[in-house]
């Protein structure tokens, strides 16, 4: 006896009829055109093998897998040990600070060449009424000099437990601290948002420092993601990617996408 | 639903919030609860043992770096299940810009094959079945192998499989169909796990995804 065979499907909906029974994901019609078509059926029991083959377990090195766990956990005594909430607005100050930090010796050292050339000069031209006036320059500079080499080693040498978890935290300030110079050379600080009402107002920003070339174009972590990125951002905390559609010269809609899930998390239309 | 229930009666949920508060014990429960299927997914997906290995210790570390964020909207199953999928997808962008081994060397070793759940099987078959799955998987298209993945290995609905890849639903389910169609159709003709003999002829039609044809094309 043979099978009674149902109503002719087209190949592609008879394939999808079938991986939708072994998934039971059917629609009351699409059960009962199952039901009806041996194909179909025998095409489910076929798509099952796979899946049970698909769904056997992986044999796991118990070895590498304690590893990776002590990992993990490290990095999670690591993380929460130093973990705070550290506001956009304080990242920015803590730039600043690494930025006076990392200047100041270099204009220490300038206002005192400076200073010693005032001297020599005040030396070339003695024998007038100069000599109290170049004195009081010089010690004017000179104080200056030490002013800024002080305001510049201060926070290093009297580190506050803020700054110091700072200094291990702030990933913004690690991103545009670490060797290149970027902080110096004029890279805007990144920016924040945490509402869906901010989003028309970061794209502006990020359009205008794009346009002013302070801020290079991102370069997506995800293989693939809605809009065209214009902009590193944080969102409420977080790495995040800005980017706009349908594109970068005329902005519709704008999306937030989350640096590690690499999907939406928020999104906003654009006005005109 | 393969779901099963775990030694540890806490679910998943309280789990994080212990874990979020700094509890590290449940953190360690939580990932090892999780960690062989995360490498199943990497290792299905990478059909590369030590690539796989490396993605499932970048999956962990974003994990635990990224706990604070996880505000609980999904599971936490398909949220790690998502942070895997894109490590691996990162992964295999990195891998097509550098030369490729052949596929021999990319296996696992016949001592790891024989460990666990596959000491009781004939060395020959479990190398040969091994080998023609992951065969077959590296010749899927990379959307169509996600998804199955996703599906297959991972064991996510359909929903949360358009969520992670961010396609719709319709999307989800002729990827998996078609890939379900492709693999079944390799593993046949290897003899292995669906015999063809009796079975209607696998017509899987082009590549392209029903749902994503415009409107009225066949």
């Amino acid at each position: 006896m043979t099978t009674p065979t149902g109503p002719d499907l087209p190949p592609d909906a008879l394939v999808e009829l079938a991986s939708a029974v072994v998934d039971d994901a059917l629609t009351p019609a699409e059960r009962l055109e199952a039901e009806a078509s041996a194909e179909v059926r025998e095409l489910a029991e076929r798509f099952s093998a796979v899946r049970v083959r698909l769904g056997e377990p992986i044999p796991v090195d118990p070895s590498r897998r304690d590893t990776h766990l002590a990992a993990a956990l490290a990095a999670f005594a690591s993380d929460h040990e130093s973990a705070h909430v550290v506001s956009f607005e304080s990242a920015r100050d803590h730039l600043a600070r690494r930025r006076a930090r990392r200047l100041a010796p270099v204009l220490a050292a300038a206002a005192a060449l400076a200073a010693v050339g005032i001297v020599a000069g005040s030396l070339a031209g003695r024998g007038s009424d100069g000599t109290t006036v170049t004195a009081d320059a010089t010690a004017e500079v000179s104080a200056e000099a030490s002013s800024l080499a002080r305001s510049g080693e201060a926070p290093e040498v009297a580190t506050s437990p803020e700054t110091a978890a700072d200094d291990r935290l702030d990933p913004m300030a690690a991103a545009t601290s670490t060797g290149s110079g970027d902080a110096e050379a004029g890279t805007a600080p990144l920016l924040e948002g945490t509402a869906p009402t901010e989003i028309p107002a970061l794209v502006a920003a990020a359009l205008e420092e794009r346009a002013a070339a302070r801020q290079p174009t991102p370069e997506a972590s995800c293989a693939k993601v809605r809009g065209e990125p214009i902009a590193s951002i944080t969102w409420n905390g977080a790495a995040a990617l800005l980017t706009v559609a349908p594109s970068v010269d005329s902005p519709t809609e704008a999306f937030v996408i989350d640096s590690l899930t690499c999907s939406v998390i928020a999104s906003a239309t654009l006005g005109s | 639903m393969r779901r099963t229930g775990h030694a540890d009666e806490r679910d998943d949920r309280s789990l994080v919030t212990a874990a979020q508060g700094g509890d590290r014990a449940a953190l360690d429960l939580l990932l090892r609860r999780h960690y062989d299927r995360v490498h199943a997914v990497c290792r299905r997906m990478l059909h590369h043992d030590q690539d796989a290995a490396d993605a499932t210790q970048e999956v962990l570390l974003s994990a635990v770096r990224g706990l604070a964020r996880f505000d609980g909207s999904a599971a936490f199953g398909t949220w790690i299940y998502r942070i895997a999928v894109n490590a691996c997808l990162d992964e295999i962008r990195r891998r097509s810009r550098r030369p490729t081994a052949p596929l021999e060397a990319l296996e696992g070793s016949p001592d790891l094959l024989l460990s666990g759940d596959h000491r009781d099987v004939p060395f020959d078959r479990t190398v040969v079945d091994h080998l023609s799955l992951t065969s077959a998987l590296a010749e899927l298209p990379e959307e169509f192998r996600v998804a199955v993945v996703l599906r297959d290995v991972a064991d996510l609905d359909y929903a949360e499989i358009a969520a992670t890849l961010d396609v719709p639903i319709g999307t989800v389910r002729s990827r998996i169909a078609r890939g379900r169609a492709m693999l079944a159709r390799s593993l046949g003709a290897a003899g292995i796990g669906a015999d063809s003999s009796d079975a209607p002829e696998l017509r899987v039609g082009n590549q392209t995804d029903p749902a994503d044809r415009p409107k009225g094309q066949p």
